[in-house]
């Protein structure tokens, strides 16, 4: 997976700020929503992403799943990804 | 693990909902006036533009400023002036920007953009070029923009769509382009543009000298706001057709309460807490950049500041004096 070009992220003491500066808009993350955004930036796919957070959150990965599919569907929403 | 509505936009520019700009642990975006020369002379102009100022920052301290921002992970940078393509270092502090990947918008008439330069903002992957564009006919562009040629203006447009360049139009108002404003959005539709930007005219620096022959009436206004609205309608998903409904004092009451995580760095290296209020927060021949964003989150408590503000939301014609500068904390 793949940000937008016009996307950037920066780490924050509360979790990560992701900007869309081609449209100006400013959306904001907890440490749980910046392990994903880290994880986009990495370059992993939706199921490596997936699998690091069930290991890293100890979870019912189908809760895991939800959440995250959740969290993409956002980030799609907002024309964050390539 | 819960996730879900983590991912808030939020709801007032660059402020996090139920938070603060001051939440931020450095600027999310930092306009830079570089210089304060031109190469025409706008009667409109609310920085005064025309010639170099001796008190630039130099090159090295050009360079140096550059490298702050990166360490800082400042992701977004707009370049204006002046004329921000008469500066003798633009082309190499866009080239260091883009290299370490920050967002970049320059704000330009566009009189020094040729085919050659188009490719060259082409190659680098700017955000965008945004070039003012002051009428739909040579007429009323060249009434307001004194020396500034329409043709070629539009012919740089041209030649920046063709090198596949994301290219904004910044339209200002005045009693004698007003008219021309739906001609000019349907033009930059035709054209490629991506977005066609405006809001009222600040009443500041030439603008505010020249307010009664520039200053539409209201009724000119009302038409306009009308004209932008059905605009915004017809081409919206095909070009992106923005205005700001506001004016400068509602801006500034807004900004009291919401200040946003950036900063507005002037061609001497001084750093103003925003553009219609007078008073600057930090030096860059003095302070550190992260010296200074901790100065401006505490330059919106100054008693001097929310003083001058309110003073100016009873007088407007109190923005002129935005230009005559005071520090705040010597
Ligand atoms: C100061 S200019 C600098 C960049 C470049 N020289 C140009 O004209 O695009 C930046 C933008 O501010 C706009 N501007 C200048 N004076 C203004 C005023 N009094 N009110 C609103 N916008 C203004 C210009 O038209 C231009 O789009
Ligand atoms: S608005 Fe831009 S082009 Fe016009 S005088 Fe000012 S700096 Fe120069």
């Amino acid at each position: 997976m793949k940000f937008a070009n016009s996307v950037k992220v920066r780490s924050e003491k509360f979790g990560s700020v992701v900007f869309e500066t081609l449209r100006e808009r400013v959306f904001v993350s907890n440490t749980t929503g910046a392990d994903v955004l880290k994880l986009i930036e990495d370059g992993k796919t939706k199921e490596e992403i997936i699998a690091d957070l069930s290991a890293k959150y100890d979870g019912n990965e189908s809760t895991i799943k939800n959440d995250i599919a959740e969290y993409f569907a956002c980030l799609e929403q907002n024309n964050l990804l390539a | 693990m819960v996730i879900e509505n983590d991912l808030r936009i939020m709801a007032k520019q660059y402020v996090p909902e139920g938070g603060s700009f001051a939440d931020f642990e450095a600027p999310l975006f930092m306009a830079w006036q570089l210089n304060q020369e031109c190469n025409i002379a706008c009667l409109h102009c609310c920085e005064e533009a025309g010639h170099f100022m001796p008190d630039t920052l130099n090159s090295n301290e050009v360079a140096n400023f550059c490298e702050q921002i990166t360490t800082m992970k400042i992701p977004y940078v707009a370049i204006s002036g002046g004329e921000p393509m008469l500066h003798k270092d633009f082309y190499k502090i866009c080239e260091y920007f883009r290299k370490h990947n920050i967002s970049l918008k320059v704000e330009t008439n566009g009189l020094l953009i040729t085919k050659e330069k188009a490719k060259w903002f082409g190659s680098l992957g700017f955000r965008s070029v945004q070039v003012s564009v002051d009428g739909a006919t040579a007429e009323a562009h060249e009434k307001l923009r004194i020396k500034g040629k329409w043709q070629p203006t539009i012919d740089a447009c041209k030649y920046l769509v063709e090198a596949g360049v994301t290219t904004e139009i910044v339209f200002v108002p005045t009693k004698f382009n007003i008219h021309e404003t739906g001609q000019l959005i349907d033009m930059a539709h035709k054209m490629g543009i991506y977005g066609v930007y405006t809001g009222k005219t600040m009443r500041i620096g030439r603008a505010a000298e020249n307010w009664d022959a520039l200053c539409p009436t209201d009724a000119q206004y009302e038409e306009f706001f009308k004209v932008l609205k059905e605009k915004q309608a017809s081409y919206e998903g095909r070009m992106k057709v923005y205005y700001y409904p506001y004016d400068v004092i509602e801006e500034l009451k807004y900004r009291l309460e919401y200040p946003s995580a950036s900063l507005l760095v002037i061609p001497n290296g001084k750093v103003k807490l925003i553009g219609p209020m007078p008073f600057l927060c930090g030096d860059l021949r003095k302070h550190t950049l992260a010296e200074i964003w901790e100065r401006y989150k505490k330059s919106w408590k100054d008693p001097k500041v929310t003083a001058f503000a309110k003073k100016v939301i009873a007088d407007p014609t109190m923005v002129a004096k935005a230009n005559d500068w005071v520090e705040l904390y010597n």
